[in-house]
Order: C-alpha cells, then sequence, then structure tokens
C-alpha cells in the first residue's frame, strides 16, 4: 500500500493512478442539473445586500490577503449566508480526511468540508480547497480537492457523486466527481455580478444534498 | 535587549515586565459600552443565524471553525471595513516595548489600510476552551496591544478583545493602564451587545484615533 497526501497530485497523475477520467458539461447531467437549480433560485434582497458587502471588501483588498483572510472574510461568510448547516449537516474546516483509495492511503486536512453532522463531520459530500493565487502553494488546487473527494467518495462506500469546488484568489470552480469521471466547471469570478452565481450554486448544493445524497 | 513573543506572557508577568496596572473602572470602556447602536432587521437575523450554529456546534468547532463560522462574519456584517480601515488575520507585529522585542502572529488586527495594515488600533485573539492553548488569551491580546501601541507612538489608546470559546471580553489600554469587561456570551441575547461593541469600535476609530 502507498501513502501520499492531498498535496501530492496533479490531475494527470490521479488520472492515471485511479483511472479517472474529466469530461466536459456537455457530457455532465449532475453538473447541468446543479447549474440549473441555481439558476432557479432567487436571492433575497437581504441576501444580496449581505453579498455586496462583503464584495467591496475583496475587491479592495482581496488580491493582497493573505489565505486566512480570503477564508474569513470572503469564503466563510459567503457560506454561512448560504445558510448551510442546519440540524442535519454542517460545514467543517480544517479537518482531517483519510482513506484507501485503490492502491493508496490518501490523507490530508481538507481547507473545507460539508457532512452529516453539526458538532463534528460524519458523512462527507463536498469537499474544497482554496489558495492565494499570488502565493506558491504546495499541489495543484484542483487536484487537492479532486484528491479529498476521492477519499470521501470511499470513505460514504456507495454509487453516489461527490461534489466539490477549489478556489484560487477571486476565482472559484465547482466540481463533480461521479464514478470515475469528474467534470470541473467554467470559472466564477467572485469579483463581479457572477458572485450571485456563485451564491447560488452553493444554495443549490444544499437543496441536492437534502435531496439526493442523505 | 531581550526577546519574547505573545505567547510567553501572562497578566502577571505583563505588569511586572512593563509597569502595567490593571484598572476596573475605565471611562474610554464604559463610553465604548454605552455607544448608543441601532441593529437593524437583516443584521439581527444573520447574527441569530451564525448564533444557531454556533449553539449547536460551537463548543465542539476547533479554532478555525470557531473563527471562520463565527467570529469572522460577525466582524464582518458590523462593517469594520471600509476604504481606510480593514480587518486583517493572522499578520506578523513586532516591535520593542521596553526592554523586549516582542513579536507573534496576532490574530486579528484592525488597523489603516485595506491591502495590509498600517497603524494598528485593535488586536484580539482566540481560543478554543477545550484545548490546551500556549500562553493566555488576555496577556496574549495585551501583548500584541503593547506592540501596537509603541508602533502609533502617539498617546491614544490601544483597543482589543479575546475571545475563548463562546465568552468574548474587550480591552482598553491606555498609557500603562488596561481594563478588560466582564464576559459577553455568545450565545444568549449578548450576542447582540457584541455586535454593538464592533458596531462602536468601528465608530470610536473613527472619530477619535485616525
Amino acid at each position: 500500500m502507498k501513502t501520499a497526501t492531498f498535496k501530492e497530485w496533479d490531475l494527470t497523475k490521479l488520472d492515471k493512478a485511479f483511472g479517472l477520467k474529466q469530461i466536459l458539461l456537455a457530457d455532465t447531467p449532475l453538473l447541468q442539473t446543479w447549474k440549473s437549480l441555481a439558476h432557479s433560485l432567487d436571492i433575497s434582497d437581504f441576501e444580496k445586500k449581505t453579498l455586496l458587502d462583503l464584495q467591496e471588501p475583496l475587491t479592495w483588498g482581496g488580491k493582497s490577503w493573505n489565505e486566512v483572510e480570503l477564508e474569513n472574510k470572503f469564503i466563510s461568510p459567503v457560506i454561512m449566508t448560504a445558510k448551510i448547516d442546519d440540524r442535519s449537516i454542517g460545514y467543517f474546516l480544517e479537518r482531517p480526511l483519510k482513506g484507501i483509495v485503490g492502491n493508496y492511503e490518501l490523507s490530508g486536512i481538507v481547507d473545507g468540508m460539508i457532512a452529516t453532522g453539526f458538532r463534528d463531520p460524519d458523512v462527507p459530500f463536498f469537499c474544497m480547497h482554496e489558495y492565494k493565487k499570488s502565493v506558491e502553494n504546495q499541489g495543484s488546487p484542483d487536484a487537492q480537492a479532486l484528491a479529498a473527494m476521492l477519499v470521501a467518495r470511499e470513505q460514504n462506500n456507495n454509487e453516489k457523486p461527490i461534489y466539490g469546488m477549489y478556489i484560487v484568489g477571486l476565482t472559484w470552480n465547482f466540481m463533480v466527481l461521479n464514478g470515475q469521471e469528474y467534470c470541473i466547471s467554467k470559472d466564477y469570478k467572485a469579483d463581479d455580478e457572477e458572485i450571485f452565481d456563485i451564491f447560488c450554486m452553493l444554495k443549490a448544493l444544499k437543496m441536492i444534498i437534502l435531496r439526493d445524497l442523505i | 535587549m531581550k526577546t519574547a513573543t505573545f505567547k510567553e506572557w501572562d497578566l502577571t508577568s505583563l505588569d511586572e515586565a512593563f509597569g502595567l496596572t490593571q484598572i476596573w473602572e475605565s471611562e474610554l470602556l464604559s463610553n465604548w459600552q454605552k455607544t448608543l447602536i441601532e441593529i437593524n432587521d437583516s443584521d439581527k437575523e444573520t447574527l441569530l443565524m451564525l448564533q444557531k450554529s454556533l449553539i449547536r456546534g460551537g463548543k465542539a468547532w476547533n479554532e478555525v471553525e470557531l473563527e471562520n463560522k463565527f467570529i469572522s462574519p460577525l466582524i464582518m456584517i458590523a462593517r469594520i471595513d471600509d476604504e481606510q480601515i480593514g480587518y486583517f488575520l493572522e499578520r506578523y507585529f513586532k516591535g520593542i516595548v521596553g526592554d523586549y522585542e516582542l513579536s507573534g502572529i496576532v490574530d486579528g488586527v484592525i488597523a489603516t489600510g485595506f491591502r495590509d495594515p498600517k497603524k494598528p488600533f485593535f488586536c484580539m485573539h482566540e481560543y478554543k476552551r477545550s484545548v490546551d492553548n500556549q500562553g493566555s488569551p488576555d496577556a496574549q491580546a495585551l501583548a500584541a496591544m503593547l506592540v501596537a501601541q509603541a508602533q502609533n507612538n502617539n498617546e491614544k489608546p490601544i483597543y482589543g478583545m479575546y475571545i475563548v470559546g463562546l465568552t468574548w471580553n474587550f480591552m482598553v489600554l491606555n498609557g500603562q493602564e488596561y481594563c478588560i469587561s466582564k464576559d459577553y456570551k455568545a450565545d444568549d441575547e449578548e450576542i447582540f451587545d457584541i455586535f454593538c461593541m464592533l458596531k462602536a469600535l468601528k465608530m470610536i476609530i473613527l472619530r477619535d484615533l485616525l
């Protein structure tokens, strides 16, 4: 059994080691459904104001912030405003995740996870990693999120898809892993009107978790 | 010159090393507490939403979760940030205070600047109650405030806060005297007082400290 951390991969290596294949949006009904559900959602005036209030400092200083600032001042407040947390599921940060996938024991700390549980994560549905663009980070952000998603799926031990996201600076990408195939969304920019699309993707994610994954 | 990090102190050793005195009545603190702030309906709704998650899971969360899911969203909705001042996290601070060079990473700073902190007005540290943390939270915040005071090199007070689990304490350092507020509990109706203290802090910074 080989061991590896989430940081040691890029997408090509993950494809080879675990027989994965990246597919396009046109071939991914799950991501299409997620996007169209997001499109159908309304944002209340109160949510819109909160998002614009959070976007302002991001526009001023976001590119200079360290990762902790990016996470605390923008990413987490947006996720909390999307009201992911309830009695059945929660948003968890910096939790260790470990599991056996193929011939590997994969492990690492996941920047963000949505899972059952409100004190501690139990069944994970969604993994995210974030990076600061201007800093030389270890690993590649897409592969780090995908590696965590592979472990999440092994833990759940079922056929259901795993959702994910990675954020590099002001750019958000959503992901779906289903079977051996994964799809990565287009870039969503948090400093323009796409902030509302990002927010609706998060709200839609919760609806998908509650409807299809629990 | 001796060197020390923020974590190496408790209040008694700070008092002795820097000739500080803790006081229990402070006009600056009571003016801060008495500042009239109105909370609008949408802020109230957000505060109660954040509090719900805190009540359910807050005691089990790690420090990163406590900060990301409660403390920072609360500070962001208090709208501390503008084009003049900003809330910064995990920034390195160093300065000479008395015979010491004090340094460390500050959990939270409110300072001039929107990209990087320049002139600091407020320092905070937070802890998870159930974890054996290095240093004591009050002293760690106060040590950072001493560096902020030395950096600014003026007669103006420095404000601060430390959070242990669900309990918030506010602080003011003025000259050689410092005062620590009563405990504010974030899991009951005092969440609104905490929020008002943050909004009032911004008013004080803009009015008296810039």
